[in-house]
């Protein structure tokens, strides 16, 4: 069987989420951005209203979206940069300039496109101040899990080494239609094209990332060379 | 939208419409088709499997130090009180320089054409008078950025740091001019830009040792939490051997907040 194909967002597009996961926000979120506390039912809540308040300067509002999105962000790093803590700083920093850009988001617009704007400029820039120089380790772009059995797994790092191998933008837009569950109509305003045009460079990036796959499987490239 | 071609080939349809199926974005009649045809094509069926098999690598799961990290740095946010909005800031960046400052180096900038034309004809003698000129200007920008960091409005001091980012190579003035604001400036603002300027300026140039001494030397002079956690990001960034020292000291140390104390030891934790 083929499998269900991916629900929008992966589950995790803006929308009707929990407005606090395990560990997350606490009351602090649930504070009226003035005035008196009121109580808002969690569900209720969209990373639109959410981000609007942040930007009429009611910041802690900005915690439940962390708790909602830092993990998906810290992946997208993570695939593209392979390097953990460059992309827990990443994270950190996408955050930073969320409240420093704060009022340039447009209540009504989509958070999760201005939130990944604002996501790929902080690797730019911190790319650029590294030289591109970040050591890139396979077990974050492709993690195995310790159940996986072991064809599983030899898979997993020929993915990773294939991902490694695929130019930045490829990788690049190819993680985000799906790892982190954008749709084509957001990836093409991220990268100012139209979304046909994305279908094609992610249809294009999937074909050369086959193709680094099997040479890496049957031995053609070594596992450790570097691209 | 434009309209998608088809394909006539049914391998090469498929393999057209598996991003679409993948975002569920299939018509229901070409899904159908779809998956019949993965039923009976072993090369599209492999290659259906390769992007599921994509869309479920595990995903690694965040450090909660993270999160302490985020409340860390929200808290300070809202601790300093006079945080500049964005699109002041930029307004500022923007703004002209104050008429006296541009009158200044507009007069500068005639009085050395004026200068240039009335000296010397030859070629290697223009070059020397171009680069004293250029000398000249560089001065007079100097100038006008220590000026403005005299002044009594904290806005157009902040324009003073910001005009000192385009001086280029970092000038011994400028710098202790800066370590300056960074150490005395009432406006956390002007702390926090000046800091910024002296990172950009002199981070990776032949000041860097000053600029490092400078930032350690001003780390007990600060009262925000706000410019001590982002004095505690340039120190990790250039990671001078003294500043873990200092930061050893200002995890334990109660006399700051804790937010900046968690800063602090998570520094300590990212040292390598």
């Amino acid at each position: 069987m083929l499998g269900a194909p991916l629900q929008a967002g992966n589950g995790k597009t803006e929308g009707l989420l929990p407005l606090c996961l395990p560990g997350g926000c606490g009351s602090r979120s649930r504070r009226a951005a003035h005035g008196p506390q009121v109580i808002i039912q969690p569900e209720s809540i969209t990373d639109d209203v959410l981000m609007s308040r942040v930007r009429d300067g009611d910041v802690q509002a900005l915690a439940p979206l962390f708790d909602r999105h830092h993990a998906a962000l810290l992946n997208f790093y993570l695939r593209t940069t392979g390097n953990r803590a460059s992309s827990e700083d990443l994270v950190q920093d996408v955050f930073v300039r969320i409240l420093k850009y704060r009022r340039t988001y447009r209540p009504g617009s989509r958070f999760l496109t201005w939130m990944y704007h604002i996501a790929r400029h902080a690797r730019v820039d911190y790319l650029r101040k590294r030289h591109g120089e970040i050591e890139w380790d396979d077990a974050y772009a492709a993690p195995v899990l310790p159940s996986d059995p072991a064809e599983s797994a030899q898979h997993r790092l020929w993915l990773a080494l294939a991902l490694r191998r695929l130019p930045d933008d490829k990788r690049e837009v190819l993680v985000l239609s799906r790892f982190q569950g954008l749709r084509y109509e957001a990836i093409a305003q991220l990268l100012n094209c139209e979304p046909g045009a994305v279908k094609v460079r992610v249809h294009r990036a999937m074909r050369e990332l086959r193709e680094y796959f099997h040479q890496i499987a049957k031995g053609q490239i070594a596992n450790e060379e570097k691209p | 939208m434009s309209k998608e071609v088809v394909p006539d080939n049914s391998c090469a349809r498929a393999e057209q419409w598996l991003p679409d199926y993948w975002q569920d974005e299939l018509r229901s009649g070409d899904r159908a088709w779809l998956e019949q045809h993965l039923q009976t094509c072993a090369e599209c069926a492999e290659l259906a499997a390769f992007w599921r098999e994509l869309g479920q690598l595990p995903e690694a799961e965040p450090d909660p130090r993270q999160r302490r990290r985020f409340d860390a740095m929200l808290t300070a946010y809202e601790a300093t009180p006079s945080r500049l909005a964005w699109t002041q800031a930029w307004r500022m960046w923007l703004r002209p320089l104050p008429l006296g400052l541009a009158l200044v180096l507009l007069l500068a900038g005639l009085g050395g054409g004026w200068w240039l034309h009335g000296l010397g004809h030859s070629a290697q003698g223009q070059a020397s008078e171009i680069a004293e000129l250029r000398e000249e200007v560089q001065d007079t920008r100097q100038l006008v950025v220590l000026s403005m960091l005299q002044q009594q409005s904290a806005n157009d001091r902040l324009a003073g740091v910001s005009y000192s980012n385009r001086l280029g190579p970092l000038d011994p003035q400028i710098m202790q001019a800066l370590l300056h604001s960074l150490q005395y400036d009432p406006s956390p603002d002007v702390r926090l830009a000046a800091l910024d300027a002296l990172q950009h300026a002199g981070g990776g140039g032949e000041a860097a040792p000053a600029v490092t001494r400078g930032l350690l030397e001003a780390f007990p002079y600060q009262n925000s939490p706000l410019v001590q956690v982002a004095l505690v990001d340039s120190l990790l960034e250039l990671r001078p051997p003294a500043a873990r020292a200092l930061l050893q000291k200002v995890s334990t140390d109660h006399a700051y907040s804790p937010e900046v104390r968690q800063r602090a030891e998570w520094g300590l934790t990212h040292w390598q």
